[in-house]
């Protein structure tokens, strides 16, 4: 018995202590001086020779590190750890970071390329005015397909997803916003519905599709899709477009229920030391050149105009990656929908992976 | 006087090691587990443990890890007899480890592209007339990969306990009387049972938390309790509910352990006392 | 072979691989109800003969006979043998009880037969009261009663003994040694015991079998063997020996370096290279003048019922003796010694030829 609460006692002393040791990690700023900008990006989502070019034209040191969701990036500068001073979060995550007051504002005064930017991704809900955020990337969700491995399937509607034909053909990307999403939009909801009733229903919906389902994973999917281990896959344009580009006899459809329309942007977190650099790195980025070099990189759509005139048409025309206008107006932005209702959500893509097997 | 301050001076480190990574963490994973997204303290995390989803993982995630152990132990057990058999057996222990020492990510890659519809072993069917299968993202591949990975867990020690045995305490139960598959039962596995359990234990702890196999084998169709807490710390941001499923992770393993316990009956001549 | 032949071995050879035979063409007769001993060195392949016996392993060519039919390719649990194993083999995971049960079990006998025949063994070894231990828990002589226990409760024709002795004290051994010998003849069960130490063997056997390199050198009772040992090897590991080279002279003559004596050996070709052993038993000290020999006392050990002297002849050879009578060390003596102390041992004669010619004295002895 003594044993024990000895044993209690020292766990809650080392509770104290730790705490305390949080708190001042909290506090103190990484080590980053000023000649070193670091940088946090996802992963292979920028040409590394710009990195260099960027190096070499602005005299910093840069530091590179990557990403895989948008969870775990604000949760490292949530810590604090590392000063970063350009990180690349979603639309939905710029929200959240801007409620948690991770972000500096922006000086635009200090990126006279912001003009390159087409005004349609300008001032948008998530960030009004572009005080924190400026445009990077950004696509939509859709449907890749092979048709030699199908007949005849179109996917203008998530419907055909329910194909008896298509068992076991399906893969899935690993993101409980963007399922949930699908089966909201499959039945006409919106993919920001926070209604109970809706979101059950669209939890349903997707259970009928796990006979189709093949498998629920992350960037695997471009690996498969391309080696044509399965015949059709849920994932981003950008990625979509790194496939058809290894593959030429893939397809990339939109149906037309609607789907999501995402943004990446460049923002300067609040614990940023470098922000005359952040702010020399964003509009070394919106450089018409830079961007069109990036865009040719990376695969996916830019919002910036100038750079656009200077790419490949073909590319550029592709409304199955620049959509027009009209075509947007289905497609929903994430919105934050607190974290309350992101744990919903993922207790629901839960159940339904539970459920797929 | 001086022994005693001496001594308990060189223990410093080995209780800072334990108090810093062994009783600070489970804390403060025990502390978390009380708390709500917005940060009040609450009992819900608990209260929704036993709701039907994360009751099911649970179910589903002890399947998996028991049909694990048990194909892990199903092979381990004769491989690692035979491998005392033979001449150079430390050299093929080696090779059985040697595996392990590889990133377990780069080994379930290696999978991918093995039991792809185009792999190996698909073109291997297709030589007897086969059609390609789906082998990838099935309970199969995902049981054969973990089974895969785990075996150098499971051999090792039950070699070092059958390694161990005297072998003329096989002779003796010959020569009493007793046929191979009694001296099995009746002499080799009591006198190995420490060594399966500790394999026991080496596999079935860490199947039951399996998160990224079951992403990249089994294409997330089967979900662990490892799943259920990345997801929650990484994705949700419910650190609560994750530290929740934790403990729980936490106390099935103690469990395990008092029951794959080690009673050490009679360590003295399990070995050879020559 | 005799209706009382239990085991027989016909050209047995036991080899691991091309270089290695362990046992060469072995042929030997075992009878019912005796106490048998195989001694020789370490290497010597008498543990093979054992485990030969007992179906560990199977002989390589020739065949093996238990009680007439043939068990090359029967199983050692199918086998009516036990085993006393050099390190008891006794199961750790087990008390003394199961331990002597466990072949009763095996043959899944009643619970009360068991029981009635563990405790009937145990009584045999002294170890009644001890069924609860655990075999961690007793000492070594004890353990070794629970192993002899374990094999006779089987109540097998057969019951060999490896070495059962060798981890045990002097004192504890040669109070075992009495009650071995004893068990055996309560039992009247044959005993087939490995051993490489001659006192053991003596003490012990009604007949045994002196192994060298996988060979039978000479088998008998331990007198024939001691008296009467057939060469320089079986004279050297039985017991301590003088043994010198000579020559025979003639009938009844026998020559030491230039000196000639009186034997009782006969049948031996004219100057034929022999061997000569003298026990140092044998030796008597006497003064110089009357000794048959002279030596020079080198060094002198007191072994409590006898003193023990080194002693050298003037051609340098060693001559041990053994005494009650005390000398002076560096001093002269004579060594006196009956003809019968001689014992002629011809070059490289097989067993048969020696038994042969044995033989042929007892007919002349017999003829006299």
């Amino acid at each position: 018995m003594k044993e024990i609460t000895r044993a209690a006692i020292a766990i809650v002393v080392v509770c104290i202590i730790l705490f305390g040791v949080n708190k001042y990690l909290n506090q103190s700023s990484g080590n980053a001086s000023s000649d070193t900008l670091t940088i946090f990006n996802w992963g292979e989502y920028i040409d590394p020779d710009l990195i260099s070019q960027f190096e070499e034209e602005s005299g910093y040191r840069v530091v590179y590190e990557t990403f895989d969701s948008n969870e775990a990036m604000m949760t490292k500068i949530e810590q604090g750890g590392t000063s970063y001073d350009i990180a690349v979060p979603s639309e939905y995550a710029i929200e959240k970071m801007k409620e948690n007051d991770l972000l500096q504002e922006i000086d635009h005064s200090k990126i006279p390329n912001l003009s390159n930017i087409d005004p349609y991704f300008l001032d948008l809900a998530f960030d009004p005015k572009n005080k924190y955020s400026i445009p990077y990337f950004w696509g939509t969700v859709g449907v890749v397909f092979n048709p030699s491995l199908l007949d005849g399937q179109t996917f203008d509607s998530w419907e055909s997803l329910w194909d008896p034909s298509l068992e076991g053909e399906v893969l899935l990307v690993d993101g409980a916003r963007e399922i949930i999403g699908m089966g909201l939009n499959s039945l006409g909801y919106s993919l920001n519905s926070t209604d109970e009733k809706e979101l059950l229903e669209a939890t349903a919906k997707l259970k009928e599709l796990t006979p189709n389902v093949k498998a629920i994973i992350g960037d695997e999917v471009t690996q498969l899709m391309i080696n044509e281990e399965a015949s059709v896959a849920i994932t981003f344009s950008g990625q979509a477009a790194d496939m058809m580009w290894e593959n030429e006899g893939l397809d990339y459809s939109v149906p037309e229920e609607g789907s999501n329309l995402w943004f990446d942007n460049m923002v300067i977190p609040k614990t940023a030391a470098n922000v005359e650099g952040a702010h020399e790195f964003i509009n070394f980025m919106l450089d018409a050149e830079v961007a069109a070099q990036n865009a040719d990189y990376v695969g996916y759509s830019i919002p910036n105009t100038a750079a656009i005139e200077l790419m490949d048409e073909e590319v550029t025309s592709d409304e199955r990656f620049y959509p027009l206008e009209e075509a947007r107006e289905n497609l929903e932005v994430y919105k934050n929908l607190g974290l309350e209702m992101l744990g919903k959500y993922n207790e629901l893509f839960l159940e339904f992976k539970m459920s797929a097997n | 006087m001086q022994t005693k301050t001496t001594k308990a001076f060189y223990l410093i480190p080995y209780y800072v090691w334990i108090v810093l990574f062994v009783v600070a963490p489970i804390a403060l994973i025990a502390y978390y587990s009380f708390f709500d997204l917005s940060g009040n303290f609450t009992l819900d995390n608990y209260q929704n443990f036993f709701t039907s989803v994360y009751l099911k993982l649970t179910l589903s995630s002890f399947w998996y890890a028991f049909l694990i152990t048990f194909f892990t132990l199903l092979i381990a057990y004769p491989t690692a007899y035979l491998l005392t058999k033979t001449r150079h057996k430390q050299l093929w222990l080696l090779l059985i480890i040697i595996p392990s020492w590889i990133n377990l990510l780069l080994k379930t890659y290696a999978f991918i592209g093995i039991f792809g519809l185009y792999g190996p072993v698909n073109a291997f069917l297709n030589v007897f007339g086969l059609e390609e299968t789906q082998i990838l993202f099935t309970d199969f591949s995902f049981v054969f990969v973990s089974v895969y990975i785990f075996i150098p867990f499971m051999i090792l020690p039950i070699f070092n306990s059958l390694d161990k045995l005297n072998p003329s305490l096989m002779d003796a139960s010959r020569d009493l009387g007793a046929s191979s598959w009694t001296t099995f039962s009746k002499v080799i596995l009591p006198l190995t049972i420490n060594g399966v359990k500790a394999g026991i234990q080496a596999v079935f702890i860490p199947s039951l938390s399996l998160f990224m196999i079951t992403r990249l084998i089994a294409g997330n169709k089967v979900i662990t309790l490892g799943t259920a807490i990345e997801q929650q710390f990484l994705v949700t941001q419910n650190w609560g509910m994750g530290s929740t499923i934790a403990v729980f992770l936490i106390i099935f393993m103690v469990i395990i352990m008092i029951i794959t316990g080690q009673r050490d009956k009679g360590a003295y001549a399990n070995g050879k006392n020559k | 072979m005799s209706d009382n032949t239990i085991i027989r071995f016909e050209n047995v050879t036991k080899s691991y691989d091309a270089e290695t035979t362990v046992l060469k063409n072995i042929n030997l007769e075992l009878e019912r109800g005796k106490f048998y001993t195989l001694l020789g060195p370490s290497g010597c392949g008498k543990t093979t003969i054992l485990r030969l016996i007992a179906g560990f392993m199977q002989p390589t060519s020739g065949s093996i006979y238990f009680n007439g039919k043939l068990i090359n390719n029967v199983p050692a649990n199918e086998r009516q043998v036990n085993t006393v194993f050099q390190d008891y083999a006794l199961f750790p995971h087990l008390n003394v009880f199961e331990n002597v049960a466990f072949g009763l079990r095996i043959k899944k006998l009643g619970k009360k037969v068991i029981e009635q025949k563990v405790i009937e063994a145990l009584k045999f070894v002294n170890l009644v009261g001890y069924e609860k231990r655990e075999i961690a828990e007793m000492s070594g002589g004890q353990r070794q009663r629970v192993a002899i226990a374990r094999a006779i409760v089987n109540d097998p024709e057969i019951i060999l003994l490896d070495e059962p002795l060798s981890a045990l004290d002097l004192k504890l051994r040669s109070e075992m040694q009495y009650e071995l010998r004893e068990l055996q003849q309560r039992l009247g069960k044959t005993f087939i015991f490995v051993t490489h130490d001659q006192e053991e063997a003596l003490a012990m056997s009604d007949e045994i079998f002196v192994l060298n390199e996988g060979e039978i050198e000479q088998s008998g009772t331990p007198m024939d063997i001691y008296d009467e040992p057939i060469n320089r090897y079986v004279a050297d590991f039985i017991g301590e020996s003088n043994i010198v080279s000579g020559t025979m002279v003639a009938d009844f003559r026998v020559k030491i370096g230039d000196k000639e004596f009186e034997c009782v050996d006969q049948g031996l070709n004219p100057n034929e290279k022999v061997d000569i052993v003298i026990r140092p038993e044998d030796l008597e000290i006497t003064a110089v003048d009357k000794g048959k020999m002279k030596v020079k006392v080198d060094t002198q050990l007191f072994r409590g019922v006898h003193y023990e002297l080194s002693t050298y002849d003037d051609e340098g050879n060693e001559w041990l003796v053994h005494s009650t009578k005390k000398a002076d060390v560096g001093a002269s003596i004579g060594l006196d010694f009956d003809p019968e102390a001689i014992h002629v041992m011809r070059l490289n004669e097989t067993e048969e030829e020696f038994d042969k010619r044995l033989e042929s004295y007892g007919e002349d002895a017999y003829a006299n």
